[in-house]
């Protein structure tokens, strides 16, 4: 085990990029002017999709994250899922919804494969740092 | 912070701008995570304390497959997960335009309350 555990920092920087805050809340927060944009009838599409395909990202990107190792999967995950976030903005709807599913595939990479196990074999007080993850 | 950045750019700027964010939150994740770990780190992982016959990744895979999913205990956090999240992102993803159409919550309003 490594002993470098700087205090908070490294902590927040698993815990930063949690889902609530950098993807599911801008969808929900904009999603009046969402609705504006395209249409009620595409919000039941716009929820469930990307959620199924956030659920099949689960099962896939935890062996990746054993075969790859934590730094690099996760760090292929946040570009990946960074761009998809990003490319949300680029045109119709369809290409939003694609955008939006990209995201919940990679995004599943965070929490719970990626944060824990960073915790778990990154650090030596993984009890504190888990702690500041939730 | 998301409602502020919609009322004063558009929803777009709205995705835009925390997908520049995760680029800046990989420079210190790059710097401070131990670079030890960007080797594929099943072999780094605590030992059981019980031995095994099997050893290194082909016990993790038997341990997935067969172990794990015979345990109550995964079977009750399945269980809770599945219980549980569906109505957690229900509300996540619902409320706030339930609050706009039928509760008639401006934008700043919605921000405020999430």
């Amino acid at each position: 085990m490594r002993t470098n555990d700087a205090g908070k920092l490294p902590a927040c920087c698993v815990r930063l990029p949690r889902s609530t805050i950098w993807t599911v809340r801008p969808l929900a927060v904009a999603s009046p002017a969402i609705v504006e944009q395209f249409g009620i009838s595409t919000q039941g599409l716009d929820r469930s999709r990307p959620h199924s395909f956030h659920g099949i990202g689960h099962l896939i990107v935890g062996p990746l994250i054993d075969r790859f190792g934590t730094r690099r999967a996760f760090s292929v995950a946040v570009v990946a899922w960074s761009l998809a976030g990003m490319l949300h903005a680029a045109g119709s709807f369809w290409s939003f919804l694609g955008m939006r599913s990209t995201l919940g595939l990679f995004e599943a990479a965070n929490f719970p494969a990626a944060a824990v196990k960073a915790i778990a074999t990154g650090f030596s007080s993984t009890g504190t740092l888990a702690g500041w993850v939730s | 912070m998301i409602g502020g950045i919609i009322v004063w750019a558009g929803w777009r700027w709205a995705f835009i701008i925390p997908g520049l964010a995760g680029f800046v939150w990989l420079l210190f994740w790059w710097r401070l995570y131990p670079a030890s770990t960007n080797t594929p780190d099943t072999e780094r992982m605590p030992q059981p304390v019980v031995p095994s016959p099997e050893s290194g990744q082909e016990a993790v895979r038997h341990g997935l497959r067969q172990k794990h999913l015979r345990r109550i205990e995964v079977w009750g956090l399945l269980l809770s997960r599945v219980l549980n999240d569906g109505a957690f992102y229900f509300f996540v993803g619902w409320l706030p335009l339930y609050l706009a159409q039928a509760r008639g919550f401006s934008l700043a309003e919605i921000a405020a309350f999430a």
